[in-house]
């Protein structure tokens, strides 16, 4: 990846806080257009404070450090301006609704994103070809689009339908917080081809994770290793290997020497 | 209380339009309900089914009634005809009005009037003999109000002779200031047949009044009927409501009664379930901002083995509203087998909006299934940053997830017609 590519996030010495407990302690991460980022740690590390706080979650306060999309600073933006703008979370655990249809929500919210971006908003039926052909990428049927938004979703058909909304929505910073975890191996495959081929040189995609296995199939161009609500390593993808034979301590156990 | 109660129901008595013309059995029912409303009879808060339901800003004011119906602009009132209606029946403050309704045959159709000679034939017969029994069994002083005062009564039987299913829309409109209208029906829907009733009430013009809304309907055998009540009266206006339903044996009812508006509304519904395996199915939504008040109370009665019923009743209450829900629900000594279940949802939108929900028991069979729940809850926050993670607004997610909320009352809505109305009722209740 070269440097030369557009700065997409950059967050410097963030730090954040939930009910006054501090998560985030100065967190640093600069990424890139074209780039593909992977966030592993412990449970507890600040993974997904962190997904969260770049979505704009209300219930995080941001109390220090840098937080800026495209140069743009983001503590002042809803969640909507920030979604708008371009920044997709993929939901560890999507929110059942029940009584909210999923296609009538798909619409909604591709026309929300449309209207910020000045492109053309699509009535029923032509969001209907529209989503028909971004369903066959995720090998959904249809009748997804009749239930209630995630409403007796399976794990994986909870995960699919996230990145089926990361395609509608064409973000340019899409964070993946743990999309891997509950899918079988077929599922994996599928919501990882998903994404790869959604994934192109003018957005970036930050995976939060904890097994490397998902980045057997999304090859990340970075590795970072969080820790007490800090990055505390990075490394290419190599590192993952790493951290699935060796465990997380040694990377912590050299982060504690080096700063003494 | 009690004083400015008594002297506003001898000020409403005084002022009711009666006539030496008006036909005899509307005579007699006028003078029995007379003879009920003794001082005392209209409830005030001590009354323990009023406690929530403050009556004093009704009872002071000073109103009268019409006796000659208003001239109204037609395209409106077609404006609010339901393409699915198959008969348009229009009241306005109180009276029917003959040149705006298109109505059933006169064997399905008569009104008993101050203005008319008592109508005649077998149907009417048949009509004329169930007028007021329920209302005289289960009414209170409102009910017992509008049975002294109400100027015409519209009889309706569906017997089943015509092949189309009968959607018959009553329109009750009212155009003057401080008014009082009783607008009355009788409903027989006959052994075997199937029918719906859609009662509409609304306002043009704005204005403050009071409606006393009363319908008696009665499910003969194997009958089914669908019966909607869309209250949508504006913000000035009182609205109260009494419905009485008998069920016979293995008739269906089925009902939504969507509250809207009013400043002050109060719906009694009465469902007697009265033959063997009757089955009644009752669906509420109360959609209460501003400073209104919407109070539901419902009874159910269990009379007879093998009956069964289901109710779900959802309120929603912003700004400064005030959301009353009690369901009753009574199971005879006989009726073994009775198969009840009860739920009220709410939803508060604002901390200054109060809803009181109270399921009650009555239950003296002993093999007998009776369910019941309510919950009140706010805006689930994760639910709506899900929305907003998504680009779409705070007004329309939080739109969004009140509709969802009252879904489940609107969906096997027969009449799809009115959904936009009550979508755009749903819309105007902010969230703050």
């Amino acid at each position: 990846m070269s440097s030369e590519n557009k700065i997409i996030l950059e967050a410097s010495g963030l730090k954040a806080e939930i009910n006054g407990a501090p998560i985030l302690k100065g967190l640093d991460l600069c990424v890139r257009a074209g780039e593909i980022h992977a966030i592993m740690g412990k449970n507890g590390s600040g993974k997904s404070t962190f997904s969260k706080v770049v979505a704009g979650h209300p219930s995080y306060a941001v109390t220090g450090g840098k937080l800026e999309f495209f140069g743009e600073d983001l503590n002042e933006l809803a969640p909507e301006e920030r979604s708008k703008k371009g920044i997709f979370l993929g939901f560890q655990y999507p929110i059942e609704i029940p009584g909210v249809t999923n296609g009538a929500f798909l619409r909604l919210a591709f026309n929300s994103i449309q209207a910020a971006r000045g492109g053309d908003e699509l009535d029923p039926l032509e969001f209907d070809d529209f989503i028909r052909e971004k369903l066959k990428l995720l090998k959904m049927d249809a009748g997804f689009l009749d239930r209630s938004l995630n409403e007796g979703f399976s794990g994986g058909e909870k995960k699919r339908n996230e990145i089926l909304q990361m395609a509608i929505l064409e973000p340019k910073l899409s964070i993946l917080d743990e999309t891997d975890s509950g899918l079988d191996i077929d599922a994996l495959r599928i919501v990882a081809n998903g994404v790869n081929s959604i994934h192109g040189d003018d957005d970036a995609i930050v995976l939060v994770t904890h097994y490397q296995r998902l980045l057997n199939y999304i090859e990340p161009d970075f590795i970072h290793v969080m820790e007490g609500g800090k990055i505390i390593k990075t490394g290419t993808k190599e590192l993952a290997l790493e951290l699935e034979s060796k465990g997380y301590d040694w990377v912590v156990d050299e982060y504690k020497a080096k700063a003494a | 209380m009690r004083d400015i109660a008594d002297k506003f129901l001898a000020s409403v008595l005084s002022k009711t339009d009666r006539h030496s013309s008006e036909a005899p059995l509307l005579r007699t029912i006028r003078d029995h309900a007379i003879r009920k409303l003794t001082p005392g009879a209209l409830p005030i808060s001590t009354d323990e089914s009023w406690r929530y339901t403050d009556l004093r800003s009704l009872y002071g004011l000073n109103l009268s009634s019409v006796s000659e119906s208003q001239q109204i602009d037609e395209q409106i009132l077609q404006s609010f005809r339901l393409p699915e209606a198959t008969d348009f029946v229009v009241i306005v403050d109180g009276i029917f009005s003959e040149k705006y309704s298109s109505t059933l045959s006169a064997k399905e159709f008569s009104v008993l009037s101050n203005a008319r000679a008592e109508p005649a034939g077998m149907q009417v017969a048949l009509s004329k003999a169930l007028l007021g029994t329920l209302e005289d069994r289960f009414g209170d002083g409102f009910s017992a109000l509008n049975s002294s005062g109400a100027r015409d009564i519209i009889m309706v039987t569906v017997n089943g002779e015509s092949a189309l299913e009968r959607v018959i829309q009553v329109l009750n409109v009212n155009t003057k200031k401080d008014v009082f209208s009783c607008p009355r029906i009788l409903f027989d829907c006959g052994v075997g047949v199937e029918a719906t009733l859609i009662e509409d009430s609304l306002n043009i013009g704005g204005y403050r009044y009071f409606t006393n809304n009363v319908v008696e309907l009665f499910v003969r055998e194997n009958a089914k009927v669908d019966h909607i009540q869309l209250q949508r009266e504006d913000l000035d206006s009182f609205f109260i409501s009494n419905s009485f339903v008998n069920i016979e044996r293995s008739g269906t009812y089925r009902s939504w009664a969507i509250s809207c508006g009013a400043k002050l509304s109060r719906h009694n519904p009465h469902v007697y379930l009265g033959g063997n395996g009757a089955h009644a199915d009752l669906k509420g939504l109360a959609l209460c901002d501003k400073g209104r008040v919407s109070d539901t109370h419902s009874t159910l009665y269990h009379a007879e083995a093998h009956t069964s019923s289901r109710q779900t009743h959802k309120n929603i209450a912003a700004d400064q509203a005030r959301v009353v829900f009690n369901g009753k629900i009574k199971v005879f000594k006989d009726a073994q087998g009775t198969d009840a279940a009860q739920q009220s949802r709410s939803l508060l939108l604002s901390n200054r909006a109060s809803i009181d929900a109270k399921p009650e028991l009555e239950i003296f069979a002993d093999d007998v299934k009776c369910a019941h729940g309510a919950t009140i809850g706010q805006i689930n926050d994760e639910e709506l940053f899900y929305l907003k993670a998504r680009g779409i607004d705070d007004r329309t997610a939080r739109s969004l997830l009140n509709y969802a909320f009252a879904r489940d009352v609107l969906d096997d809505l027969p009449i799809k017609s009115i959904l936009p109305s009550i979508e755009e009722n749903i819309r105007a209740l902010t969230s703050f």
